[in-house]
C-alpha cells in the first residue's frame, strides 16, 4: 500500500443502531458501526449512488480502523413495524401500505454511557488513490456531505467531525506488546491479550465487507474493550502508528 | 450469541472427530425424565427367525449424555412424518415409524437395513387396509396409522386386525389405535416405566440405530434438507464460499425471520441470502451447538427457563483430557449457578469448580437468555449479553458483604443477598392460564436484572412502590396472586416485617454497587437527633434524609403501639395490633400523615407497658416521647418541600415499624429461657 495520508475523523451522534447480520425481527445492535456501515457512511458523505461504491471502498483499496471513544449502553425498546404479507411492493396486499396493521418488534439501541453526551466513534481512513483521499477530506473539511450521515439507522441522525489529515503515520509488524486504540481484528493477535483489571473484552462478528449487489464478501471477528480505551496485546498482523494533534496512537485495519 | 453457539459446534465436532455419527450424537436431545429425575432406555428385542419379543431396560446417565448412544434426536417435529428408531412415544415406535422410512427412498432402498426393515414390516405388522373397506375417511390420521405391530405373531396377547377395525368403525379414532398395542405391550412387560423412558429396537442382535444406513438418512434430514436450493454465497459465520442455505426453521433459537419479505435486504425473498446465509459446516455447528445448550446450559431463575451461553473468546480449550470442552462449559454452568444464587457454597461441584480456576482464570463471557416456550414457538423473553465472568462473581461478593448488615441493623444471624433472593423481593405477577398452568409475567423483574448485570441506574421510587404493592399482598392475604408463598399461620406480621428488612437490605446492595438512582442526600440532620444508636446507625446505613427519617420514627413509634396491644392477648401476649389499620398500604398523603401523628400521640398516652419495678406506665415518656417530639419537627420542617409519593410515604413509615419490631422479636428470641 502506498503511504498515502491517513483521515481522520468522528461519527458523533445522540443514540445508534447498527443491526448484527443475524437479527432481523428482535433487532440487536453491534455497539460500533462494523465497517460496512462505515463504508456506506463515507460513500454516501462523498455522495455515491448505493450500488456504486463497492469496489472504490472495498478491502484491496481502501483500509478502514474505528475507536470506540465514548463508552456505550444497551437500551432494548418496543417499535412499532407495519406487518407486511405477500410482495411487499404491493399496495393494498399487506404491503407498506400498512393495511395488515402494526407489529411492535424489540429493538436495540445504543446509547453513550450515564454522563456522557454523545456517542463518538472515531474512524482512520486511508486508500491507495491519493485524489479518492483529497475528495473526502474536502467532504469533511467543507462540512457539507452530499447525504447527510447517521448512526446506522436514518432514525438516528449524526454528525462528522474532522479531526486529522496526516502524512505523520506509518504501516508495519511489532514485535511488542501495544495499546491498541481500535478494534482489533481476532486474526490479528499472535496470543491472548492481556487482561488486566477491569478489561471487558467482547467479540463481534460484524461483515467487512459487500459486493455492489450487497452480498458478503468477507467477515470477521472484531474485538473490543467495553470498559476501556485499549486492548493491550500482541500482533501478528500489520499496525499502523499515527501521531495527530496532541496523540500517539497504535491500531488495525478492519480486514 | 449466535458466535458463541457456533464456536461452542464447531468445538464439539472438531473434538469427536467431525465424523457423521459423532455430529449425529451431537445433536442428541435431553432424554425424558421422570419425577425422580431418572431416565431409562427400553430395548425393544426382536428375533426375526422365530418372531419372538423380549425387553430389556438400561438405565440412562443424568450427567452423561447418554441418549446420544442410541441417537435421541427428538421426534419429527410439527406435521413432519415420524420416523425416528428411538422415540419417547412407543406408539410411533409400534405403528408408523418403520413404515415411513421404508417410503420415498427415505432410508436407500439398495442398503441391508432397508431388507431388514422390509421383511419386519411384512413378518410383523398388521395393515388395517383401505379406508373404504372399513368405511372410514382415508385422511392423514388414518394413512399414518393403519400399520401397525401384531402381538399375535410375536405370541403377545392383544387385539387382533378385526378387533382394531371394528374398534374404528365403532368411532375410535385412528391416533388412538397404537395406543391398543402400546397397552398390551405394557401388560405383557410391566417393567417398563410410565414415564421417563425411551424405546428403540434391536433386531437380531444388532441396534437398529447403528446402521449407517440411517444414519445418513439422519444427516440428510438434519442438514442436506436445508441446502436443496442452488443458491451460492459466503457464509456469514465460516466466511466459506460455497453453498448455502437461507432456511432457519429448523434452529430452535429463531435467529432470523425468513419468511417475511418486508425484514429481507431490498424487501424481496432472495435478499435473505445477502441478509444471513449460512454454509454446510456453518449450519451443522449451529445445530450441534444448540442442542449441546440445550442439553448442558439450561438453567431456571425468576420464573422463566434459560441458557447461558459462554463466550470463549480467549480461553484456550485445554485439550489433552476426554471432554476438555464439556468439562469446561460445565464448570462455567456450576459456577455461574452459585453466582446468582441457584446454588449455595456447599453444593458447588468442586471438581469442576477447581477445574474453572485451573484453566478458565483468563475470562469469558456469558450470555443469559431467557425464553417461553410455547408449543414449537421459542419466545425470547430477555437477552442479557455480554456479561464479563467476573460480574457475576462481583455482585455475589457485594451481596455477601451487604449481607453483614442484617447482622448489624437486626441483631439477627447475618444473610447473603443472592440474585436469587432479589426475585422474592420484587412483585413478579402469576396469572392461571386456562389449561390450568401458571404463567409468571416476569418480563419487569428481568429487566430489573438485565439492568443490575450491565451496571445500569436503578429507579427508588420504583422499587418502593414494588415493594408496597408485595407488602400489601402480605398484609392482606393476597400471595396467591405473586410468586412467593403464603405466610405460616400466626407468622403473618413476622414475614412482613422480615419482607420490609430484606427490601431494605436491597437497598443497601444497590447503593453499595453505585446503582441507585437517588438524589445526594445530606445526614447532618442526625447529629441534632437524640436517638438510640441502632436507630442512628439504621439511617445512617440507609441514607435516609430527613423526610424519610421523620416517617422512619412514626414507624417505630407505631411498633411501640403495636407492641403494647400484642400484649395485651390472653398470657400477655397474641393480641392484636389494632394500631397497623390504621396505615392504608395505598399510600398515605402527608395531611394523612400528620393526622396519624396525631392518633399516635393519643395511643401513646392511653398504652401503657410495666416498667422494672412492676409500675404501669404510659409509652409517651422518656424515649417515645422524644421521638415523637422529632418526628413532628422533621415533619413540619420538611412540610413545604415534601416531594415523596403516598406510596413511598407508607413504605418508610413501615421501615420504621419493621426495624423496631424485627429487632424487638430477635431480642426476644435470643432471651435466655
Amino acid at each position: 500500500m502506498p503511504q498515502n495520508p491517513l483521515i481522520v475523523f468522528d461519527l458523533c451522534g445522540a443514540y445508534g443502531m447498527f443491526r448484527k447480520f443475524y437479527t432481523n425481527s428482535s433487532s440487536l445492535s453491534y455497539p460500533f458501526p462494523p465497517r460496512t456501515t462505515v463504508a456506506g457512511l463515507i460513500a454516501g458523505m462523498m455522495g455515491y449512488e448505493r450500488d456504486e461504491y463497492a469496489e472504490d471502498l472495498g478491502l484491496e483499496r481502501c483500509h478502514i480502523a474505528l475507536s470506540v471513544r465514548v463508552p456505550v449502553r444497551r437500551v432494548m425498546q418496543q417499535v412499532n413495524y407495519l406487518m407486511t404479507e405477500g410482495h411487499v411492493w404491493t399496495g393494498g396486499a399487506g404491503g407498506f401500505d400498512g393495511s395488515k396493521g402494526p407489529i411492535q418488534v424489540p429493538l436495540e439501541w445504543i446509547f453513550p454511557e450515564v454522563g456522557y453526551r454523545e456517542l463518538r466513534y472515531r474512524i482512520y481512513v486511508t486508500h491507495e488513490d491519493r485524489r479518492w483521499l483529497e475528495s473526502l477530506r474536502e467532504v469533511l473539511e467543507s462540512g457539507a456531505p452530499v447525504y447527510p450521515p447517521y448512526l446506522g439507522m436514518s432514525e438516528c441522525p449524526g454528525r462528522v467531525e474532522h479531526v486529522a489529515s496526516t502524512e505523520d503515520w506509518s504501516l508495519g509488524r511489532r514485535g511488542e506488546e501495544l495499546p491498541i486504540s481500535t478494534v482489533l481484528p481476532a486474526s490479528a493477535l499472535s496470543g491472548p491479550p492481556r487482561l488486566g483489571a477491569g478489561t471487558q473484552i467482547v467479540k463481534e462478528r460484524t461483515p467487512l465487507a459487500l459486493d455492489e449487489r450487497r452480498r458478503l464478501i468477507a467477515a470477521g471477528d472484531l474485538l473490543y474493550n467495553r470498559a476501556g480505551p485499549h486492548i493491550t496485546a500482541r500482533l501478528e498482523s500489520e499496525v499502523f502508528e499515527v501521531s495527530y494533534q496532541e496523540s500517539h496512537e497504535y491500531g488495525v485495519f478492519m480486514q | 450469541m449466535i458466535e458463541s453457539i457456533y464456536q461452542i459446534g464447531r468445538a464439539l465436532l472438531e473434538e469427536s472427530g467431525g465424523g457423521r455419527r459423532a455430529v449425529l450424537e451431537s445433536l442428541a436431545a435431553a432424554p425424558p425424565r421422570n419425577r425422580k429425575g431418572e431416565s431409562y432406555i427400553t430395548i425393544l428385542k426382536l428375533n426375526s427367525r422365530k418372531p419372538s419379543l423380549s425387553v430389556e431396560l438400561r438405565e440412562l446417565s443424568v450427567r452423561g449424555n447418554d441418549a446420544a448412544r442410541y441417537l435421541w434426536l427428538g421426534n419429527a417435529s410439527g406435521s413432519n412424518p415420524q420416523d425416528r428408531l428411538t422415540s419417547d412415544n412407543l406408539g410411533y415406535l409400534i405403528s408408523q415409524n418403520i413404515p415411513n422410512l421404508l417410503e420415498e427412498q427415505r432410508i436407500d432402498p439398495e442398503s441391508a437395513l432397508y431388507k431388514k426393515l422390509k421383511i419386519l414390516v411384512q413378518k410383523l405388522y398388521l395393515d388395517l387396509g383401505e379406508p373404504k373397506e372399513i368405511g372410514v375417511k382415508g385422511g392423514g390420521a388414518y394413512q399414518r396409522n393403519r400399520r401397525l405391530w401384531d402381538l399375535s405373531r410375536l405370541g403377545i396377547k392383544g387385539s387382533s386386525r378385526e378387533d382394531l377395525r371394528a374398534e374404528i368403525r365403532g368411532g375410535t379414532k385412528p391416533k388412538n389405535v397404537p395406543q391398543r398395542v402400546v397397552k398390551a405391550l405394557r401388560e405383557r412387560f410391566p417393567e417398563i416405566p410410565e414415564s421417563g423412558v425411551l424405546f428403540t429396537i434391536e433386531l437380531d442382535g444388532e441396534l437398529l440405530i447403528d446402521d449407517p444406513a440411517y444414519h445418513e438418512y439422519l444427516e440428510r434430514r438434519f442438514v442436506d434438507s436445508a441446502f436443496t436450493g442452488d443458491e451460492e454465497g459466503r457464509c456469514h459465520l465460516s466466511g466459506e464460499y460455497g453453498p448455502v442455505t437461507t432456511d432457519m426453521t429448523r434452529f430452535r433459537f429463531k435467529y432470523f425471520i425468513t419468511d417475511k419479505s418486508g425484514f429481507a435486504s431490498g424487501a424481496t425473498k432472495k435478499g435473505f441470502v445477502s441478509n444471513f446465509s449460512l454454509s454446510k459446516e456453518a449450519y451443522r455447528a449451529l445445530l450441534v451447538g444448540e442442542r449441546f445448550v440445550g442439553r448442558e446450559l439450561g438453567f431456571g431463575f425468576a420464573g422463566a427457563r434459560g441458557y447461558m451461553i459462554p463466550d470463549l473468546y480467549t480461553v484456550e480449550i485445554p485439550r489433552g483430557f476426554p471432554e476438555a470442552l464439556v468439562r469446561t462449559l460445565r464448570s462455567i454452568r456450576n459456577r455461574t449457578l452459585f453466582d446468582i444464587g441457584r446454588v449455595q457454597a456447599g453444593e458447588l461441584d468442586e471438581e469442576l469448580e477447581e477445574f474453572r480456576e485451573e484453566h478458565l482464570a483468563s475470562g469469558y463471557m456469558i450470555n443469559l437468555l431467557f425464553y417461553k416456550q410455547k408449543q414449537a414457538k421459542f419466545e425470547v423473553l430477555r437477552l442479557i449479553q455480554d456479561i464479563p465472568s467476573y460480574r457475576l462473581e462481583e455482585l455475589r461478593a457485594q451481596g455477601f458483604e451487604t449481607g453483614r448488615l442484617w447482622e448489624e441493623l437486626y441483631g439477627d444471624e447475618a444473610r447473603d443477598l443472592t440474585l436469587q433472593q432479589i426475585y422474592y423481593l420484587i412483585p413478579v405477577r402469576k396469572v392461571r392460564k386456562p389449561d390450568g398452568k401458571v404463567e409468571y409475567l416476569n418480563k419487569k423483574i428481568l429487566a430489573f436484572y438485565h439492568t443490575l448485570i450491565s451496571g445500569g441506574l436503578i429507579d427508588r421510587k420504583e422499587l418502593t412502590d414494588g415493594f408496597m404493592e408485595l407488602a400489601r399482598a402480605y398484609r392482606f392475604g393476597n400471595t396467591g396472586s405473586y410468586q412467593v408463598s403464603a405466610p405460616k399461620e400466626g407468622m403473618e406480621d413476622l414475614t412482613l416485617v422480615r419482607y420490609l428488612a430484606q427490601t431494605n437490605l436491597l437497598l443497601a446492595f444497590l447503593r453499595d454497587l453505585d446503582q441507585l438512582k437517588e438524589e445526594e442526600v445530606s445526614q447532618e440532620y442526625l447529629e441534632r437527633l437524640s436517638l438510640d444508636e441502632a436507630e442512628k446507625e439504621y439511617l445512617k446505613r440507609l441514607g435516609y434524609d430527613e423526610q424519610q427519617a421523620a416517617l422512619y420514627l412514626l414507624g417505630a413509634l407505631v411498633a411501640e403501639i403495636a407492641n403494647a396491644q400484642w400484649r395485651l392477648g390472653p398470657e400477655g401476649r397474641g393480641g392484636e395490633k389494632t394500631i397497623l389499620n390504621k396505615i392504608n398500604y395505598q399510600g398515605m398523603t402527608l395531611p394523612r400523615v400528620q393526622r396519624l401523628a396525631t392518633e399516635l400521640f393519643d395511643k401513646l398516652r392511653q398504652y401503657r407497658y410495666t416498667d422494672r419495678s412492676g409500675e404501669r406506665r404510659p409509652l409517651l415518656q422518656g424515649r417515645n416521647e422524644a421521638i415523637f417530639a422529632q418526628a413532628q419537627e422533621l415533619l413540619t420542617r420538611n412540610q413545604r418541600v415534601w416531594r415523596l409519593t403516598p406510596s413511598e410515604n407508607v413504605y418508610y413509615l413501615l421501615s420504621g415499624y419493621s426495624h423496631r419490631t424485627f429487632r424487638a422479636m430477635t431480642a426476644r428470641e435470643k432471651q435466655p429461657a
